[in-house]
């Protein structure tokens, strides 16, 4: 969609840069070779891999170009080579998948000793969310049957005796729709694992992509802040980034609403697990592909919150040029009000040199910096 | 004398410092911007004592959001310099340099000569702008500048007729005359110099945006059209805050100034001379602030690299000036960094790596792992220096010993790291052999390293 200003010039609009799909947006990488930092990867006409390359140019445009033309145009760090062996291996390719290779690859210390740790962190604490989040599943379902997670650990009873009432109550739960008291036990694994990235409403702790979206609305006015307060044009860029994200919250809080709507009656369990299984994959793989790409941009941004003003310009201009545009099946009115046209001009200003193109020789301070980065991301 | 409260004060305006400070208090519940805004306008009010409890009480916030502190007069007037400016034990005569410890006597001097009003003006606006705002600030210091020139002229023209005059304020040092007049041809162009240091990146300037390069480009020729010699403070500004101040020189030789074709070769020549000059400077301040290196090898290394990134920036253009003494000094400073690299940083860095990774029972701990990692970043560095500096051979042998020394120890442990049941390479193991590769991916690229991952794997599956 465009349009015609007073000057005869063709505005462009938030719609000429977005995505058809999130498929055709891609997925995004968290490489660690500065030219691909947060490449997307999707697949070609032809099935084949190839990646969106927002870095590549230096703000002037996004190249396309297929994984196996990667090597001979640029020095991949040994990081990249062994995650991309790892997405290889996958069917699909969706965000969270991919965060799983990223961490896989991490925790092997392949880019540095912090990013290790934090990576087998990261993999700790999700296994203990599944947990949480299947326990809670599991008190839901006790709820039907008269059982309160109280009755569980009253005093004096060991972890077996909990273990022995929690599988007799869920027994009788199986009961009620006729089901083998395992069947009922998978079901929780199910549909814990596939709600564990967004997490239960009544869960102590946010699930990792809710409180991905209080971080981004944290970061949504951080940037406003920066384009309210700041003297030079980059404070525009600062408009344009709040604006996008708060509209991609705006989504994910939606999607978040649902999902919570639809797990809030755990008599769907019982009466129809598949559904509600669908209906859950179905809402976390929405919010998943929403925010994602966001996180980085969290970590960028607050990387340099005591920097000062001059390294909060460049790396607003360069989060503007990473922003995760919501594709068109998603999008809203709510960016129509924005002149892109200026925003691509002052993008252009501001330009970072990634890599020695003559040598081919990679910028392993960027690198590095890229693999601090991987350190504060969730 | 009375002691009459100021009109200011008077009628319904807040009078007990109380008031004040339920003021500032009740500021903080105003949103960043515009609580910044009432900040200016208090600061307007001045240094008054009961204004400090409303500033007392937006402390919280104002440590947060850190607003700039309003800049003295003096400091206003020498901003157009400050990147010229070096601490008396730095400061070298000849490069068109000026030493602090000048500025005070001379604002003494100068201020004497520029009108009350002029300064009370200044003042008077910058109550109302933003101290981030260099445009802003240029616009509203313009006269005080102008005026600068003038008043400059006028203490160097006494300074030259009265001795006592000159004795008083700057001692003996004849130099001095040298560093009033590379004041007032900067003042002659700051309020250019400003607005250009407003739309170029922070210093140092590592890489110039197509936008920068014309920007520059089109303030060397409006000033060339007024007058060639104008462009050269502009130009001695600029090559202060440039990592590489080469470019500015190749910028010059590239675009049509005022004037004759002789008056821009000597123009050239002479901002060459002090280009040269200032990065051979800091190149002598480098030896001489790191007589023992003790600390981290990486950022020495950085450090070099910087030096030798504006020497190879200037290479081309002191080949074209044919000046003997230019470029023996050019060839003399690349001689001592060099040294200054192969001493301080590649002659012990692989035993400090080998050391962090290796010298313990079991896993490294994560800061040993780091430590290791800017060893090998140092000799990293210090092999991108090479070439320009004539070492590549050592610093080539040095990497091969630290790259061969790691294979050999990554080996060794791998061999008696403990195994899985199924004879795989067990977690510990593991995670030795992706610190061997991180230190060969450092020193020698990502395709060794992928090569020893194979070879590895293949070796200890």
């Amino acid at each position: 969609m465009t349009d015609q200003g007073d000057s005869g010039r063709t505005r462009k609009m938030m719609e000429d840069f977005a995505p058809a799909t999130f498929e055709e947006r891609g997925v995004t990488v968290p490489f660690t070779t500065p030219l691909l930092s947060q490449a997307r990867l999707r697949r070609d006409q032809d099935d084949r891999f190839e990646f969106l390359l927002p870095n590549f140019t230096a703000g002037k445009g996004t190249y396309v170009l297929p994984w196996k033309a990667l090597p001979n145009v640029m020095t991949l760090t040994l990081h990249d080579r062994l995650l991309f062996e790892e997405i290889e291996q996958l069917e699909t390719h969706s965000p969270e998948q991919i965060r799983t290779c990223a961490l896989t690859a991490q925790a092997t210390g392949v880019c540095g000793p912090d990013a290790a740790t934090r990576a087998a962190a990261l993999l700790d604490q999700d296994g203990q969310y599944l947990v949480l989040t299947q326990f809670i599943l599991v008190t839901e379902l006790l709820k039907l049957v008269n059982i309160s997670a109280a009755d569980l650990m009253r005093p004096g009873m060991t972890a077996d005796d909990s273990k022995r009432v929690a599988r007799q109550a869920l027994a009788k739960v199986a009961a009620m729709v006729d089901i083998p008291p395992d069947d009922m036990t998978t079901r929780v694994d199910q549909i814990g694992e596939a709600v564990a990235p967004v997490g239960l409403p009544q869960a102590p702790k946010s699930g990792r992509l809710r409180a991905l979206a209080d971080r981004l609305q944290a970061f949504a006015q951080g940037a406003q802040h920066f384009a309210d307060t700041d003297l030079s044009e980059a404070a525009m860029l600062g408009n344009y980034i709040s604006t996008v994200a708060n509209h991609t919250l705006t989504l994910s809080r939606q999607r978040i609403g649902k999902l919570d709507a639809a797990c809030r009656d755990a008599r769907q369990i019982v009466n129809d697990a598949p559904k509600l299984h669908r209906v859950i994959e179905e809402s976390v793989a929405r919010i998943s592909w929403l925010l994602d790409g966001w996180e980085f941009l969290i970590a960028m941004w607050e990387s340099v919150k005591d920097e000062p003003s001059a390294t909060k310009q460049t790396t607003i201009t360069d989060i503007s040029r990473l922003l995760p545009m919501i594709p068109k099946e998603e999008i809203s009115a709510a960016t129509e009000s924005l002149d892109l046209d200026a925003i691509q001009r002052l993008q252009k200003k501001w330009v970072r040199v990634n890599q020695d193109w003559r040598t081919g020789v990679l910028d392993m301070d960027a690198v590095m910096r890229l693999e601090a980065l991987k350190t504060a991301m969730g | 004398m009375t002691d009459k409260k100021p009109a200011a004060a008077a009628g319904t305006a807040p009078r007990k410092p109380s008031d004040w400070s339920a003021l500032g208090t009740d500021m903080l519940r105003l949103p960043d911007r515009k609580l910044l805004q009432i900040y200016r306008l208090l600061e307007q009010v001045g240094d008054k004592p009961e204004v400090s409890d409303a500033f007392e009480a937006m402390r919280p916030r104002l440590t947060t959001l850190r607003p700039p502190r309003r800049p003295a007069l003096s400091r206003l007037f020498f901003l157009p310099a400050e990147d010229m400016l070096d601490d008396v034990e730095h400061y070298t005569r000849r490069l068109n340099r000026i030493c602090r410890a000048t500025l005070s006597p001379c604002w003494t001097a100068v201020k004497e000569h520029i009108p009350a009003a002029v300064q009370q003006e200044v003042q008077r606006e910058m109550g109302g702008v933003d101290y981030r705002d260099g445009a802003a600030i240029a616009v509203i210091c313009d006269p005080l500048w102008q005026a600068g020139v003038e008043a400059l002229a006028k203490v160097m023209a006494e300074c030259q007729n009265n001795l006592k005059y000159k004795l008083n304020l700057f001692g003996r040092d004849d130099d001095v005359q040298r560093q009033l007049e590379t004041l007032r041809q900067i003042m002659a162009v700051a309020v250019r110099v400003e607005k250009l240091k407003a739309a170029l990146p922070p210093r140092p300037i590592l890489d110039l945006a197509e936008s920068h390069v014309e920007i520059i480009r089109n303030n060397l020729i409006e000033l060339g059209k007024e007058e060639a010699a104008l462009t050269q403070p502009l130009m001695l500004v600029l090559a202060s805050r440039m990592q590489r101040p080469g470019e500015l020189l190749r910028m010059l030789g590239e675009v049509r100034l005022g004037g004759t074709a002789a008056e821009k070769e000597t123009l050239t020549k002479e901002m060459s001379g002090y280009v040269v000059g200032n990065l051979l400077r800091q190149t002598n301040d480098f030896d001489r602030e790191n007589p023992s290196v003790t600390g981290d090898p990486s950022s020495l290394a950085a450090a070099a690299e910087r030096l030798t990134d504006g020497l190879n920036s200037v290479n081309d253009t002191v080949q074209g000036l044919r000046d003997k003494e230019i470029t023996a000094k050019v060839k003399n400073a690349r001689a001592e960094i060099a040294q200054f690299v192969l001493k301080n940083i590649c002659a012990d860095v692989d035993k400090g790596l080998t050391e962090a990774l290796f010298s313990h029972e079991g896993l490294p701990s994560d800061e040993e792992v780091k430590k290791a990692e800017q060893f090998a970043m140092a000799l990293r560095r210090s092999s991108k220096l090479a070439g320009p500096l004539g070492i590549q051979r050592e610093v080539a042998a040095k990497i091969t010993e630290a790259r061969t020394q790691v294979v050999s120890n990554t080996l060794a442990t791998l061999r008696n790291a403990p195994r899985n049941r199924d004879g795989s390479m067990g977690p510990e193991g593991q995670r030795q052999m992706f610190n061997g590769l991180r230190m060969v991916e450092i020193l020698a690229g990502s395709d060794e390293a992928e090569r020893l991952l194979r070879e590895w794997k293949a070796q200890f599956r």
